[in-house]
């Protein structure tokens, strides 16, 4: 306890980002640390999981310095560790659960494991401190594609899911083929802004009627078939354009999905999680979705949605006061159902 | 004052207390291999609540920093590392190699070898008075078997590479199989030493050591990685 308040530290390491937060009565951000590997991983063309666990070794100890210090409190004014225990690449979740076991240990603090995408969701309250369960959440990153119902803290009911590549997946892959790089949905996002987005005209894949499934798949096929035919032709790809086009099919289906959802559900209320709900052209598009629909949007700040330690936090805050404490044979997982 | 001693880079882990003082040593082995993750925090918890000693009252704690395992030596290394930083104390880094030293009784010499794969390993031999005729590194497992018949030493075999290259070692002396591996008792007590001799780190200093560089680095390095990539693309291209 800090000035009477509950202090949780939040511990994520599920893929390329080592981020330890502390957070004070569950939803207040006292410091969210973020050490990147991007610069480290962009030479390879995407993340090596092998340097991803190296460097996250060798960064969580002065990333959880500096997150205590910035917060101003020690080690013994908090309440409770949380830590991302998956879905994630394996050797870097095992990093933040080693790390997170050895500080409950040594300083006797009670442990929660977190599931990453249960984090996601739960970024949104540290932004909006009156949102509580239930909603309907998508979640998009680069390895989910989800549309859930929030039914309370830390539980949901998936309504709809990607039958192949997640968003993230489907950027990263396109950004490669047009030489756009790593990490791709930034660069095809800022890249798309100087496009034109009905310049290519690809199809929208819905599946069957009703379905709140996505397959994008097919789309990153299109886009290959049509750099090929455009190369064959000796014409020069556009990137802007392309990008733009790209990009606009595959937020369609994902937008008018989740309007979808929100029609069945009878949702007010729509929460974005993730990476890919950081992109500026979801956020405007969803804003004016919801907008015409009359659904409260809640879109966390672009750096809550990508991978951070405070919604890890948030999310370790609520699973503890509903459950209780992890014991220490906590393990960490690749796969973790929602 | 007691030391904690972690050894995870071998596919069976284990834990150890130790009292320099009073040489009283206990050790915990995990029951199923690769269960490091699982539970080494636990162990630690269990031997220390059995010895009824707080973490408090830890001088200081050691790992096995490899070479060995990748995930096994990251597991006991930030497991090490954040007790270090929590408890404020040292930390000391033994390799996983070396702490074989302590096998050598005056009397033979040692060479310990880790599976490595593809014939590879990575091995050492030490002299009676566990000084190094082959410093530890990564060899190929003839190599380490060049240098014993160059040097007509005839060492005890350690290490889980005597399972792997069994074919080449016949007619070598290998330890029994309850000895035959690293465990927590070993790293524990060559810590004391360094500690004696004041061969600490602190937490941020306690690394790995992986004695290879990655895959995707050699790639990087060797110019594959280019390769690979453009002939993925020409695959698109040609589609």
């Amino acid at each position: 306890m800090k000035d009477g308040k509950f202090i949780t530290l939040g511990i994520e390491t599920s893929c390329d980002e080592t981020s330890i937060a502390v957070t004070a009565e569950g939803r207040e951000v006292l410091s969210d640390i973020i050490s990147s590997q991007i610069a480290v991983h962009t030479k390879f063309g995407g993340v090596v999981p092998e340097i991803a666990s190296r460097h996250h070794l060798q960064n969580i100890n002065g990333v959880l310095d500096q997150a205590l210090s910035e917060a101003g409190v020690s080690l013994a004014d908090v309440d409770l560790i949380g830590v991302t225990n998956g879905p994630g690449l394996i050797g870097a979740v095992v990093i933040g659960v080693a790390t997170a076991k050895a500080l409950s240990l040594a300083a006797g603090i009670p442990l929660v494991g977190v599931n990453h995408m249960h984090g996601h969701v739960s970024a949104s309250y540290l932004q909006y401190p009156e949102l509580e369960p239930p909603f309907l959440a998508l979640i998009v990153s680069g390895g989910h594609t989800n549309i859930v119902e929030v039914t309370d803290y830390n539980r949901c009911t998936v309504l709809g899911g990607t039958r192949d590549d997640a968003v993230g997946e489907a950027y990263d892959k396109v950004a490669r083929v047009v030489g756009l790089g790593y990490p791709g949905g930034p660069k095809v996002d800022r890249a798309a802004k100087d496009g034109d987005p009905d310049a290519i005209r690809f199809k929208r894949v819905y599946l069957e009627n009703g379905s709140l499934d996505f397959s994008f798949s097919g789309l990153k096929t299109q886009v290959l078939n049509y750099i090929n035919r455009e190369r064959m032709a000796g014409r020069e790809v556009n990137v802007a354009d392309l990008s733009a086009s790209f990009q606009q099919a595959m937020l369609d289906v994902l937008v008018d999905k989740t309007m979808l959802a929100a029609e069945q559900t009878r949702a007010d209320r729509l929460v974005t999680a993730g990476g890919v709900a950081a992109n500026s052209r979801l956020r405007q598009m969803l804003a004016e979705a919801c907008g015409a629909r009359g659904i409260r949007l809640y879109m966390p700040e672009p750096v809550l949605c990508t991978d951070n330690g405070a919604m890890i936090a948030a999310a370790a805050y609520y699973k503890y006061r509903m459950q209780g404490p992890d014991d220490l044979s906590l393990d960490a997982y690749a796969n973790l159902p929602l | 004052m007691y030391i904690l001693g972690i050894e995870t880079t071998g596919p069976v882990g284990s834990v150890a207390l130790y009292d320099p003082q009073t040489g009283q040593l206990s050790m915990k082995r995990m029951e199923e291999p690769m269960g490091h993750l699982r539970r080494l925090a636990e162990m630690a918890q269990e031997l220390l609540t059995e010895n009824g000693i707080s973490p408090r009252e830890l001088r200081a704690v050691a790992a096995s920093v490899g070479p060995g395992s990748y995930t096994g030596i990251r597991i006991g290394v930030s497991t090490a590392r954040a007790m270090a930083q929590a408890l404020s104390i040292p930390a000391v880094a033994v390799g996983a190699l070396d702490q074989f030293r302590l096998c050598c009784d005056g009397t033979r010499p040692v060479a310990v070898i880790f599976n490595a794969r593809r014939g590879q390993v990575y091995g050492a031999v030490f002299d009676a008075n566990g000084e190094d005729i082959l410093k530890p590194g990564p060899y190929m497992l003839t190599e380490v078997l060049d240098r014993i018949r160059e040097e007509s030493v005839r060492p005890l075999f350690y290490g889980d590479g005597i399972d792997a290259g069994r074919e080449l070692l016949t007619g070598f002396d290998l330890a029994d199989k309850e000895e035959r591996y690293p465990t927590a008792a070993l790293t524990v007590r060559m810590a004391a030493e360094k500690l004696e001799a004041g061969e600490i780190v602190s937490y941020q200093e306690l690394l790995p050591r992986y004695m290879r560089e990655t895959e995707a680095e050699q790639k990087l390095r060797d110019g594959t990685l280019a390769r690979l990539r453009e002939a993925k693309m020409a695959k698109f291209r040609s589609r």
